[in-house]
């Protein structure tokens, strides 16, 4: 081999060596430089992890604090013997898995020795205790997965009003919506480094931005209330073979409402979401029905005339059974004349010839501006949602005639909700104070606490009229014919409604809504309360039905509420 | 020309000798550091693990507490209470409510 040779050798090694470090550079800078991006991409996600770390949902809790709703960590457990369990470990796990779920040893082994390919559900719902248990005992072919869920402790108690929550645990109804902000919180984050098999690297880099766990919501309802209320509900509903009903009790001085339930309602513990039927049994119907009142509405008729002193409660008028109005005869509910009564009578006869002159007294103008003063063809403003107006013709609307106010003066042809109804009552049991209705007293936060104060809306009457009013009530209840809402040892005021029900631009003859509201004591009203059945084929009217309902519902309260009787030597007795 | 050829040695000599008594005490010193590094970093790595760990413990509590104001709530649920009035304790109704008043001064 020649020098020259040997040279030219070296040279072409030196250019393959130099060559080939200037392809991997050139390599390793493409992909360093030009492709830097998407590897730190494909990196990041190999190597840091994201996870969303959920807020514990807030409870919601009665007035006093009582849980009715509120959310826990339970187990679901299932088989999946895919892979191959040896006949130890499959014997011990069947001694663990029995009586957790309540099958045999022998079952589970069968099961194992099937070789499903499938997970089979062996126990959903378990306690978290139970579930840890399992969880850390590490059996082989047991799939252990947590599930939150939302629990009622007081079962179905209040299940309109609650509502509930989706498999995602955001609120889908009634409180739960609507003040899902509140109750679900915001969710935290951690971004972490990641080993191999994906667990957390202790010693990595971690950013940890934490949840902000939900809020408590604190009711204005009392468990008691809600629970005797829908009782009573519940009884009327089947005794009188009704089509539904809504029974709600206010607080009269801050319009808080301690009980509210509706007939028919659906069974919160046990939701089924798919059956479309259920649909129409979510919706508060305290705050989304209309219906017409009825004779309840003479109250507020009274409550204006007499606040503008176009009349007294001894003014006389003589009822002859009926009165002819621009050409329709409004009649008296029975159709008899109650000849020469006073409007203490008018209220006590529930007579609707003294109500259409009572306002006629009053005249158009003053009596829609105290209708929509107690509130009606508006939102109550309570803190729910879905909340219907209802409907008042006024003579503004094109379609109002002068007939309008004849009906309306005894609560045909216009309607409202039956909460509309009970906050203008309450204003007569508070003084003349219309107070905003409400549901939510209290947000108790990680952090901080709001509470939610009583609201005075206005003063529609004033507290002598109002006073004055309370005293035609209580005749209604003492002298009337119908005693059925006296509560021995009590004063309490009321007045019954029975409303026809309109359909198709009339009224059908053979149903109404029976209802009563009332309040008590006479001195110092501690609550006020609306009943309301609908359709109940027995008797049509409010003073059969729903006066015995009030007076059921008082007495407990009257107990329940630590007020003794107004008579001495009366005792309050409880059925 | 040098003059002091065995100062010269000498010097070197000791020199090397210098560097050669200090290698161990080096490669003493960069172990012991080692071995407290890898020490302190084992102990970051299992206190690590502690912490997850704690810190899933803590959660566990916590969804206990939930769990058990859960159950707590429906022993002291209204129907359950009055079950237990009824069928187990064999109470009834009160036939009659009573007040009694109290004289403030008393």
């Amino acid at each position: 081999m020649t020098e020259g040779t040997s040279t030219w050798r070296l040279a072409l090694l030196a250019l393959l060596l130099t060559g080939s470090a200037l392809a991997l550079i050139g390599r390793i800078a493409y992909l360093q430089i030009i492709e830097h991006d998407t590897f730190a991409v494909q990196a990041a996600e190999e190597h840091w992890e994201k996870e969303s770390i959920l807020p514990h949902r807030g409870a919601i809790r009665d007035r006093h604090g009582h849980p009715l709703a509120i959310t826990t960590t339970t187990f679901d457990i299932s088989l999946h013997s895919g892979d191959t369990v040896n006949p130890e470990d499959a014997l011990r796990a069947a001694k663990v898995l029995s009586p957790v779920v309540g099958k045999s040893v022998d079952q589970i082994i069968g099961l194992y020795n099937k070789g499903i390919t499938e997970a089979v559900p062996l126990k959903t719902g378990l306690s978290f205790d139970a579930g840890i248990k399992l969880e850390q005992a590490y059996l082989p072919g047991v799939e252990v997965v947590r599930q939150v869920r939302r629990s009622y402790p007081e079962g179905n108690l209040a299940a309109q009003l609650i509502g509930f929550v989706g498999k995602d645990q955001r609120g889908l109804s009634g409180i739960e919506a609507d003040f899902n902000r509140e109750l679900g919180g915001r969710p935290g984050q951690v971004v972490f480094e990641r080993d191999t098999e994906g667990r957390q690297i202790p010693v990595g880099n971690r950013d940890e931005q934490p949840p902000t766990d939900g809020s408590d919501l604190i009711l204005t309802i009392d468990r008691f209330v809600q629970r005797l209320i829908e009782r009573e509900l519940e009884n009327a509903v089947t005794q009188h073979k009704a089509a539904g009903g809504t029974i709600i009790v206010m607080e009269p001085e801050t319009g808080a409402i301690l009980g509210l339930a509706n007939r028919p309602t659906f069974d919160l513990t046990n939701l089924n979401l798919a059956d479309e039927r259920q649909m129409r049994l979510y919706r508060n119907r305290a705050i989304t029905d209309l219906y017409e009142p009825g004779s309840i509405f003479k109250v507020f008729t009274m409550a204006a005339g007499l606040q503008e002193k176009r009349f007294s409660p001894t003014s006389a008028i003589d009822c002859k059974g009926y009165v002819v109005k621009y050409g329709w005869p409004i009649r008296t509910w029975d159709g008899s004349a109650h000849g020469r009564e006073t409007m203490t009578d008018v209220l006590i006869h529930s007579c609707n010839v003294g109500a259409v002159w009572a306002s006629d007294q009053l005249g158009p103008d003053l009596f829609y501006r105290y209708v929509a003063d107690f509130g009606f063809g508006q939102p109550s403003g309570v803190d729910l949602g879905g909340e219907a107006a209802g409907q008042v013709r006024t003579p503004k609307d094109k379609d109002w005639s002068p007939i309008d106010l004849s009906t309306n003066s005894f609560g045909q042809g216009l309607n409202a909700t039956p909460l509309q109804v009970i906050t203008a009552i309450n204003a007569i049991a508070n003084g003349g104070k219309l107070m905003r209705p409400y549901v939510v007293s209290e947000v108790q936060g990680p952090t901080e606490n709001r509470r939610f104060e009583p609201v005075m809306v206005r003063q529609v009457v004033s507290p002598e009229t109002a006073r004055t009013v309370t005293e035609m009530m209580n005749a209604v209840v003492e002298k009337g014919e119908n005693k059925m809402a006296v509560v021995p040892g009590y004063h309490v005021a009321g007045k019954t409604g029975t409303a026809q029900i309109s359909s198709g631009g009339g009224y059908t003859s053979e149903t109404t809504i029976a209802s009563f509201a009332g309040f008590g004591p006479l001195d110092h009203p501690r609550f006020t309360i609306l009943i309301k059945i609908d359709e109940p084929k027995d008797s049509p009217w409010g003073g059969m039905v729903a006066s015995p309902i009030f007076r059921s519902i008082a007495e407990q309260l009257f107990v329940h509420m630590n007020i003794a009787p107004s008579d001495p030597g009366v005792l309050g007795k409880t059925n | 020309m040098n003059l002091f050829p065995l100062a010269k040695n000498r010097s070197h000599v000791s020199h090397v000798g210098g560097l050669a008594r200090l290698l161990p005490l080096t490669l003493v010193l960069v172990g012991f550091i080692s071995f407290v590094v890898l020490v302190q970093t084992s102990g970051v790595a299992t206190n690590g693990y502690d912490v997850l760990r704690l810190e899933k413990e803590r959660d566990d509590w916590r969804q206990q507490n939930y769990q058990l104001e859960a159950e707590a709530s429906a022993l002291a649920s209204l129907n359950r209470v009055e079950d237990v009035a009824r069928n187990k304790l064999k109470m009834e109704p009160p036939k009659k409510v009573v007040f009694v008043e109290v004289d403030a001064k008393q």
